[in-house]
């Protein structure tokens, strides 16, 4: 009996030495590893003209001592190194760094405007094949080189990423933003049929990190940079819900602006070759300072004007963006083709961009008011 | 009066381990190769495929109505004689030792690329190959309680991709039925992998408790699996859309990974851990199934079967070189499995229904049912 | 033999002389047949033929006896006590009593036979005196163990009446010893016994034997109790707000009394054994006849009888012996101190195993669940015993895989942890030198010295214990920087939530089974407590307890594992005990 068991044994023991000799070098433990909190890739060109990507990161800058802890947030320290490809300038930073790179930290990926035009391709599947990659992370376009950005110095902050982090993160309280910036959606922006990117473009205002506008993609390429008050009709069109500040104004002293929140839907039809997308967006409103519509909280028909001045102002807006999209940018930046082609097919291989371009876009905006604050001081 | 504990297994117990062979790993990358085929359709796929386990079921309808209780192999002695029944016995035997070196396989890679990337697939494959051993040798009770377990963890992870239809849009699904009869038929094709093994159920007669069940309970554990696949699919589909599914390797995991919670902002954590214990189930009813089979073709011992038998499953595992490599191997060997199954269920049936229960008798055949006890 | 057969023809010869032809001599039976009616004289008479027959059948088992121990002696064997000859030699002791009028002639003899048996020469004490007076004075004697036997029942009920009441002739009466119990002997438990070696036994417990001189039987008066013990207090260990404040103490009868307070179901049955060889424990078994179920019943008798070993002290030591035996650290047997939580396992059809000078009781079968049930959850309501109970399941998962969990995400899977908490973890993490394995076995192993120390020491000196070790220990070893803060912090919950399980092997088991998975991590990562955990499922789900299996989560069982359903609606007892009665309330009343 005790024979059998011993062989038992034996066998396991050998069996057991094969599992569990791991070669331990590979691996690292947590404090070994850069914790980096935003990536910034970019393109230059080198001497002979050649693209070239470079890749930099803003680390957590851990000092071991006894003052770690009494120091407030420690500075973090950017590196930067230049290859070929992303990952060949990863292993080359590699040899100027003390730590680990692991890249599943980053609450920020900044894109140079450059390689934003060049296309974003590569770089879409160098996120996507890592499973521990970031996916939450917020994508951001900027201006000039990613690896200034970094750089900057933002007081009360140890890097600009994660002020940017927060930038990003609130813009969906305003502005009609939404908060669909991150490296998830690009998935499915990209490669999806009838969807469209687009992402927030910030620069440098006055030494002070700004969203200036929005990037506007085909495909995996930059083709146009809008504004921030096209950029916001553009929201108001494009996302489900969205929240920020309308203004009805005849001159300076005399305004009524309202905080909307808005609701869209679309249906789509079809007759012949040419597409008919009817946009139906609602309007809540809240009426945050009014100097124009005089006694508005007492008569209802006053808010019926307001409702329909704005509701016409808005139509207006509207419409004037839709031609100068189809006109001017030539991109279904609205992802009505996501509409179309749940209805009428898939893969048909037709260009949802030139479609939309050419179809018929009516907008019919409802407003109403639902509530008036406080109440009402203004003394004319 | 006694215990009224039993031997035997319960219907719980039925379900749950032929639901745990047929849903347990091929669910996890079927959608990336069916979507890529039928596109926004893919769901009306899985109703295609399971045209096949309903064929097995319906076989082993007409095979209880004249021999309850008695399991394939020992019918396949009294037909075709003692030498070409075991030979068929053993090819059958052989189907489950093929396809538990596949999910050795799969498992590893699936664990190296999400979890344990600083081991290597012989070491997981030693590990899986102890525990299977260890488990296998425990008897069918254990088995079978492990199977439940798994039921449940299974539904769990598969609950969390119901986040696709908070966030995910409905949309992608449209239009539907609009894809061609021809593509939708070549994925339903796409999708009888993820359905075989269903034909454990024809080895379990015996350790049946309501063997008069047989037939009912198989059907609900279909209907089970149909719905589970039916929900893979149409949650990747909804959260992420046709296009976009094909790109990942394994797309159940790819839409519950993006969860994200406040706190736990990496939900692949939870996931990781469960996981195993999903693919261990499924590798222990195929490993189950083949030394069954084995110990009925060949008598002995059945705890030196579970010994036997592993080095055999072992050593192939260690040489799939990598998940394409796997998938394609199966994709080519497959439909062939398939269709010697198809074969041999239907011989055996159709000489049930000609030769019938009078003309042969089970008494010359060596019924040998394997303890359900570990001893 | 010969000589016997000789000497009774010559008896015979003798007899049917002077007994003319009016009676038989049954060769058969041994005994002499009445004829006709024969005088008083001749039933004396007869008596002494009974008695001579009975000496000639002992010598004759004394012969064959002395030949089986030559040829066992012949054979290089030798002759245990415990032996089938032992016992053997046993019987014949008891039979030379009874069957020799010459023996029983002098009761100093039979005093001296008996005190040879009992052993315990110190502390046996007889007391000889008369009953009655005058010439027809019988000599009786009384023997008992002191600090056994309660000495002032001996006193009042038995010496005080047969030493001074008896004023009559007791030389006339025929059946002395039924006499003496039913009008002298003042006590309300007496019995008369024929075989010596019951009488050894019964005074051994503690019970009194009163000898007669010339009269083959022996009077039992129940005197034990004598000497002190514990008195029923708190149970140390199991404290409950609400509950009763009983527990069990070292005395198996009054243990036995306080479940029979509880239960008084006519089928509640109480079943005796004696292991250890030595020691002679009485070991019983309570449960009641209808609801338990007749296999487990089966396996535990068998298993008992199958107990060799010298002496137990312990319920525990019992268990260990008669358990299923497959290696495994979860207990299968459920210990407590408590009557109510018996009688409460009783009711579900389990069996109670108490052992005399334990005050632990075994209850067998048990299934996982009841490990983590507290004395108090069926006195709280619904709401409140539920979410206790999950929180005990909770705290039971964190001590098996916290521990093991952390160390993979420091160690492997840095990209998991979450990015909150990453920079804290990382700083608190770095100029530690020792690796986050031999950070929390450093801190583990103080831990359980920790825990150790404060069990042994006088409770004053644990307290000071707990606050030098926890608070100052603590703290030193993070300021040395020898372990990371967030170790500790980890170490720590794991400690605390081990004290949320109500039984105290369950939490040993489940600690050194965080142990494992600790290794086991620290060589495969987050894949080691994948493996780990299908580990132990297949070998809980294997694990049986007396043919019971021990770990179910399925079936009608739920409304009592995770949570705590209403008391009204628990109509049927666990379906995973298997028992002859399932509706409870069902009782077959006669």
């Amino acid at each position: 009996m005790s024979e059998k068991y011993r062989i038992y044994l034996i066998i396991v023991l050998v069996i057991g030495f094969f599992i569990f000799i791991t070669p331990e070098s590979i691996t690292v433990p947590a404090e070994k590893i850069d914790i980096i909190t935003g990536l910034g890739i970019d393109m230059i060109q080198n001497e002979q003209g050649e693209n070239k990507i470079q890749s930099s990161i803003s680390v957590y800058n851990f000092t071991a001592g006894a003052d770690s802890e009494k120091s407030s947030a420690s500075k973090s320290v950017v590196r930067v190194s230049i290859a070929d490809t992303l990952l060949d300038a990863r292993e080359r930073r590699q040899l100027s760094s003390n730590r680990k790179f692991v890249s599943s930290f980053e609450k920020v990926a900044i894109i140079g405007e450059n390689l934003a035009k060049n296309g974003l391709n590569s770089t879409i599947d160098f996120f996507f094949y890592n499973p521990f990659s970031s996916d939450s992370a917020w994508v951001v376009v900027c201006k000039g080189q990613a690896l200034d950005i970094l750089q900057q110095e933002v007081k009360g902050y140890p890097d600009s990423a994660r002020y940017i982090d927060g930038l990003i993160e609130q813009l969906q309280n305003d502005n009609f933003f939404s908060s669909e910036y991150n490296i998830l959606h690009m998935y499915s922006g990209i490669g999806a049929e009838g969807k469209c990117v687009v992402l927030p473009y910030i620069e440098m205002v006055d030494n002070v990190l700004t969203v200036t506008g929005m990037a506007l993609f085909k495909k995996d390429k930059m083709v146009r940079k809008i504004d921030i008050p096209e950029a916001r009709i553009m929201n108001m069109l494009r996302e489900k819900k969205g929240n920020g500040i309308l203004t009805l104004q005849k001159d300076f002293k005399h305004y009524t602006s309202s905080y909307i929140q808005t609701q869209k839907k679309i249906s789509c039809s079809k007759s012949g070759d040419k597409y008919n997308f009817t946009i139906n967006l609602e309007l809540k409103t809240e009426v945050m300072n009014n100097t124009l519509f005089k006694d508005m909280e007492k008569h209802d028909s006053i808010i019926a004007e307001y409702e329909q001045a704005l509701q016409q102002q808005v139509e207006y807006m509207c419409q004037e963006f839709i031609k100068k999209m189809q006109t001017d940018y030539k991109i279904d930046c609205l992802e009505l083709g996501e509409i179309a082609c749940a209805k009428y097919g898939r893969g048909t291989g037709v260009d949802w961009n030139e479609i939309v371009c050419n179809s018929d876009i009516k907008v019919n905006v409802k407003v109403k008011v639902e509530r008036f604050g406080r109440g009402r001081y203004t003394i004319q | 009066m006694k215990t009224n504990r039993s031997n035997l297994l319960t219907d719980t117990e039925f379900v749950a381990i032929i639901f745990g062979i047929i849903a347990g790993t091929g669910i996890f990358a079927m959608p990336s190769g069916v979507v890529a085929i039928a596109k926004q359709d893919a769901w009306i796929a899985v109703f295609i495929g399971a045209l096949y386990p309903l064929y097995i079921v319906l076989m082993a309808k007409i095979i209880s109505n004249k021999y309850p209780g008695i399991a394939i192999m020992d019918l396949s002695k009294l037909f075709f004689g003692k030498i070409l029944g075991n030979f068929l016995n053993f090819l059958f035997a052989a189907q489950w030792i093929f396809y538990a070196t596949t999910i050795i396989s799969g498992a590893s890679n699936i664990l190296i690329t999400y979890a344990v990337w600083f081991m290597s697939p012989q070491q997981l494959a030693l590990v899986f190959t102890l525990l299977l051993v260890y488990g296998a040798s425990k008897g069918l009770n254990t088995i079978a309680k492990i199977n439940v377990f798994g039921f449940w963890v299974f539904i769990l992870v598969l609950a969390t991709s119901g986040v696709a239809f908070i966030k995910g849009n409905l949309l992608n699904l449209q239009p539907v039925f609009s894809v061609d009869l021809q593509s939708l038929l070549k994925a339903g094709i796409q999708t009888a992998y993820p359905y075989t093994s269903i034909e454990m159920l024809l080895i379990l007669p015996p350790y049946l408790k309501n063997k008069d069940k047989l037939v009912k309970l198989s059907l609900i554990t279909v209907c089970i699996v149909i719905f589970v696949y039916l929900w893979a699919i149409i949650t990747s589909l909804v959260y992420w859309g046709p296009d976009i599914v094909p790109k990942a390797f394994w797309p159940i995991f790819f839409v519950s990974e993006s969860i994200q919670l406040i706190v736990i902002s990496n939900f692949k954590f939870i996931l990781i851990i469960l996981w195993p214990i999903i693919y261990y189930r499924t590798l222990l009813n195929n490993y189950y199934a083949s030394v069954t089979i084995m110990n009925n073709i060949a008598g002995g011992s059945y705890k030196v079967w579970c010994i036997v038998l592993s080095p055999i499953v072992l050593f192939p595992s260690l040489h799939y070189q990598n998940e394409v490599a796997r998938r394609n191997l199966l994709d080519h060997v497959v439909p062939w499995i398939t269709v010697f199954l198809i074969i041999y269920v239907t011989l055996i049936a159709v000489m049930v229904l000609i030769k019938g229960k009078a003309n042969c008798p089970l008494q010359d055949v060596n019924t040998h049912i394997a303890p359900t006890e570990g001893e | 033999m010969k000589n016997t057969v000789n000497f009774r023809e010559k008896v015979k010869k003798n007899l049917a002389n002077t007994l003319g032809n009016n009676c038989e001599f049954d060769e058969n039976k041994q005994q002499v047949n009445d004829v006709a009616s024969m005088d008083e004289p001749l039933n004396e008479l007869k008596e002494s033929q009974q008695q001579f027959v009975n000496m000639l059948h002992f010598a004759q088992s004394l012969v064959t006896f002395t030949k089986k121990i030559v040829s066992v002696l012949k054979k290089g064997q030798s002759v245990g006590k415990s032996s089938e000859l032992g016992q053997e030699y046993k019987k014949l002791v008891a039979q030379s009593i009874t069957s020799s009028p010459l023996l029983l002639a002098d009761i100093q003899i039979t005093i001296d036979s008996l005190i040879a048996n009992l052993g315990a020469t110190a502390s046996v004490k007889v007391k000889r005196f008369y009953i009655g007076k005058g010439s027809t004075a019988l000599t009786a004697a009384v023997v008992y163990i002191e600090n056994l036997a309660k000495k002032d029942i001996i006193d009042h009920s038995v010496l005080t009446p047969l030493m001074l009441k008896v004023n009559e002739n007791l030389g006339t009466v025929k059946k002395i010893s039924e006499y003496l119990c039913s009008k002298y002997i003042v006590s309300s438990d007496t019995s008369i016994e024929t075989d010596f070696c019951k009488v050894v036994e019964a005074v051994k417990a503690g019970k009194t034997v009163l000898l007669l001189e010339k009269v083959p039987d022996f009077i039992i008066i129940n005197t034990s109790g004598g000497g002190s013990y514990r008195a029923i207090s708190d149970p140390v260990n199991e404290t409950a707000i609400q509950g009763s404040r009983e527990g069990f103490v070292e005395n198996l009868d009054i243990n036995i009394s306080m479940l029979l307070r509880m239960v008084k179901d006519e089928n509640l049955t109480v079943e005796n054994f004696t292991v250890g060889k030595r020691s002679d424990t009485r070991l019983s078994l309570v449960y009641i006849k209808d609801i338990a179920d007749v296999d487990v019943l089966a396996i535990l008798r068998k298993r008992i009888a199958a107990v060799t070993i010298d002496f137990v002290t312990a319920a525990s030591m019992v268990i260990q012996l008669i358990e299923d035996k497959d290696y495994s650290p979860f207990p299968r047997a459920f210990t407590t101190e408590r009557p109510d939580r018996v009688t409460a396992n009783i009711m579900e059809g389990k069996i109670a195993i108490l052992l005399d000078g334990s005050p632990t009781v075994l209850t067998v079968p048990a299934v996982l669940w009841e490990f983590f049930y507290a004395v108090e959850d069926y006195y709280d309501n619904v709401v409140m015993g539920s979410v206790l109970r999950l929180l005990r399941m909770a705290a039971a998962l964190v001590v098996v895989v916290l521990s093991s969990l952390y160390l993979t995400l420091v160690k492997f899977s840095s990209e998991l942890i979450p990015v909150d908490f990453i920079v804290p973890i990382v700083r608190s993490r770095s100029g530690i030198p020792l690796t986050p394995f031999l950070e929390i076995l450093v801190l583990g192993v103080i831990v359980e010295f920790l825990r150790e120390g404060g069990l042994r020491l006088p409770s004053k000196i644990a307290q000071t214990i707990s606050i030098v070790g926890g608070i100052i220990i603590g703290d030193a070893v993070v300021q040395a920087k020898i372990v990371s803060p967030t170790t500790l912090l980890t170490v720590g919950i794991t400690v605390v939530s081990s004290f949320l399980i109500p039984s105290q092997q369950m939490s040993w088991c489940l600690r050194g089974l965080g142990f494992i998975f600790l290794i086991m991590a620290n060589f495969m990562g987050l894949f080691g407590i994948s493996a780990s955990l299908i580990f132990l499922l297949i070998h809980l789900f294997s694990l049986n307890s007396f043919g019971v299996p021990y770990f179910t989560f399925y079936g009608a069982d739920f409304k009592d594992t995770f949570i705590r359903g209403p008391l009204n609606k628990m109509r049927k007892r666990p379906e995973i005990i298997p028992n002859n009665d399932p509706i409870r309330q069902n009782k077959n009343s006669s």
